[in-house]
């Protein structure tokens, strides 16, 4: 962006350099962004500015699920109304935003905060999974949902998993029907991964 | 199948263009650097969704148009099927001289590239495709995992699904050999690979069988001595070609693995796949005799035609339609017999777009079924 005309303000070449950083925003978007911002009221500006700064302040990862939390433990793994024989592990926090829309599943998570792939040097030690085993060994678990993706990162990752936990003699069941290859849990629609949680199938 | 119609826009030297077809063959003509070859590359990229004359797209964007604020590359086609009509546009948007985004789509609605490759099937013929004998094996694997792209959509899907594997497989065997990862680590991505690879073998198998049906019979009636021109398959994984489809899956997925096996230390020194259908290679061999190695470059260049105009065949008997055929400036490189034939050949195809800068090397029963463009500085008249 160094070479946007001089007679730009100091504060709004800094926005758009920000907004640039993002993920998915160009500098065309970088710049509708910012200038949508100057005329925005400035009480608004300020109830986003807090909500940014209070995600970096009042969030924790829970120490149970891994998950993103005001909370240690976190919400989910505190509530007695959910079934707690059950546990669905995920790639990342937005995959429990999407299991959770859909209002059919009860049980616990665990996120692994990412899969296997050789190639961004990801490996099963730099995954969140000893935590998950440690769970198993204490927790009173009868059923492991594999909800990883379903690209090969996805399936590496799920069949890691599933030789770990079948010797615990835990039943490991995998999300499968009605998601087609390489979709992502993320971005798949409710009608889907429901049927997709009810097909689950024993791997 | 036909292109009813095209349209360009800022696509290397064209403004604006938009050409309504008939149902004809089409002759383009005109003095060099006028942008006859870019109409042919404007379609093969509506077919294939990529360029074969370059992989850095930025070449795409007509250079006077570089610093416009409305930056937009796009071209579009209607084409006729038999199943339906289908139009394909391809739009890239572009800021300092960098494309951003390249958008696909089908019949208005945007699609990945992948769903796009077989839609609209064409055959290319250029000058470099005469290394396609004597190149690299590369050059002969694209070429197949083309046709089998374009015919069929599993192909694709693993043929994708296998070079994701072997980047994340080579990555593995690195970080093994580095002491960073276990080999057993490997397993999943060894079933991976054979499954997918197995695919492969049996499919360019298959292909290359198909080829042959036909070629023997064209290239006969295009080398007037007679001569027997046959695609021979040289998968890396050895197996029993005369076995059925079922044994061979079988088989190829045992020996597979067994060579993976074998060869595990070694690619882990070498941070490198060696088993497997990447490696494969096909030659053409003209009575038993490898003219990649031995023939003439004339021999070579007809060689190259027999396969392509088999392609052809190919695709019809397997997708019921005959695909669209580009020739650019072929006709030059061949002698007076030859471009006879092929035109011949060709007649009966349902389109055939050619370029040529002598209008009067084509000869007259063919100019008679054809429209003619003439293209001066990106404008057709
Ligand atoms: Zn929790």
């Amino acid at each position: 962006m160094n070479n946007h005309p001089v007679q730009v303000a100091e504060p709004i070449r800094k926005l758009i350099e920000e907004f640039n950083k993002l993920p998915g925003i160009g500098p065309k978007s970088a710049q509708r962004l910012t200038y949508y911002l100057v005329r925005m009221p400035e009480e608004h500006a300020r109830e986003l500015c807090d909500s940014i700064i209070a995600i970096k302040e009042k969030l924790v990862f829970c120490s149970i699920c891994q998950n993103i939390s005001e909370t240690d433990p976190c919400a989910i793994c505190q509530s007695s109304e959910r079934d707690h024989t059950l546990i669905c592990v995920v790639e990342n926090p937005l995959d429990i935003m999407a299991m959770e829309r859909i209002r059919g599943y009860n049980g616990l998570y665990h996120v692994l905060h990412g899969v296997i792939s050789p190639m961004d040097g990801i490996g099963p030690d730099d995954l969140k999974i000893e935590r998950l085993l440690s769970r198993l060994k204490t927790e009173d678990t009868q059923e492991v949902i594999l909800a990883t993706n379903l690209n090969l990162e996805g399936e590496a990752t799920a069949m890691y998993l599933q030789k770990l936990i079948t010797p615990l003699g835990i039943r490991v069941t995998r999300l499968a029907r009605g998601l087609p290859f390489g979709s992502e849990l993320e971005y798949a629609d409710e009608v889907t991964l429901t049927r997709a949680l009810e097909g689950r199938r024993e791997i | 199948m036909y292109i009813s119609y095209l349209n360009l826009t800022n696509f290397r030297n064209y403004s604006l263009l938009e050409l309504d077809f008939p149902k004809q063959h089409i002759v383009i003509h005109g003095e060099n650097a006028q942008g006859k070859t870019n109409l042919l590359e404007a379609l093969y990229i509506l077919s294939t969704t990529r360029s074969y004359r370059t992989g850095n797209e930025k070449e795409f964007i007509k250079w006077s148009a570089l610093e416009e604020p409305d930056s937009i590359t796009r071209i579009i086609g209607n084409f006729q099927k038999e199943q339906g009509d289908i139009k394909i546009e391809i739009d890239m948007h572009y800021a300092k001289s960098e494309i951003t985004q390249k958008r696909i789509k089908v019949n208005d609605i945007p699609r990945r590239a992948s769903e796009v490759i077989g839609q609209v099937n064409m055959v290319m013929f250029e000058a470099q495709d005469c290394q396609l004998t004597s190149g690299p094996a590369i050059l002969r694997r694209r070429y197949l995992d083309l046709i089998n792209s374009q015919i069929d959509h599993h192909y694709l899907y693993s043929l994708q699904r296998y070079n994701r594997v072997l980047t994340q497989r080579n990555h593995l065997l690195r970080l093994i050999n580095e002491g960073q990862a276990r080999a057993d680590q490997l397993d999943f991505w060894d079933n991976e690979l054979s499954i997918n690879g197995v695919y492969l073998i049996l499919h360019r198998q298959q292909m290359i069988n198909g080829i042959n049906e036909s070629v023997r019979t064209i290239f006969r009636k295009l080398s007037q001595n007679k001569e027997s021109l046959k695609l021979k398959y040289l998968p890396k994984l050895k197996y029993d070609m005369e076995a059925t489809q079922k044994e061979n899956e079988e088989l190829i997925l045992g020996k597979f693995h067994k060579q993976l096996q074998e060869s595990r230390g070694r690619e882990i020194a070498a941070g490198l796949t060696l088993v497997g259908p990447h490696r494969d290679d096909f030659r053409f061999l003209v009575n038993d005799v490898d003219v990649g190695i031995y023939g003439s470059r004339g021999q070579q260049r007809i060689t190259v035609l027999a396969i392509k105009l088999a392609q052809a065949e190919y695709s019809k008997k397997q997708t019921g339609e005959y695909p669209i055929m580009l020739l650019d400036d072929i006709l030059s490189e061949l002698d007076i017999t030859h471009r006879r034939q092929l035109l011949e050949f060709v007649t009966s195809l349902p389109q055939i777009i050619l370029t040529t800068t002598d209008i009067h090397t084509i000869e007259p029963f063919f100019l008679e079924q054809s429209v003619k463009l003439k293209v001066i500085q990106g404008n057709i008249e």
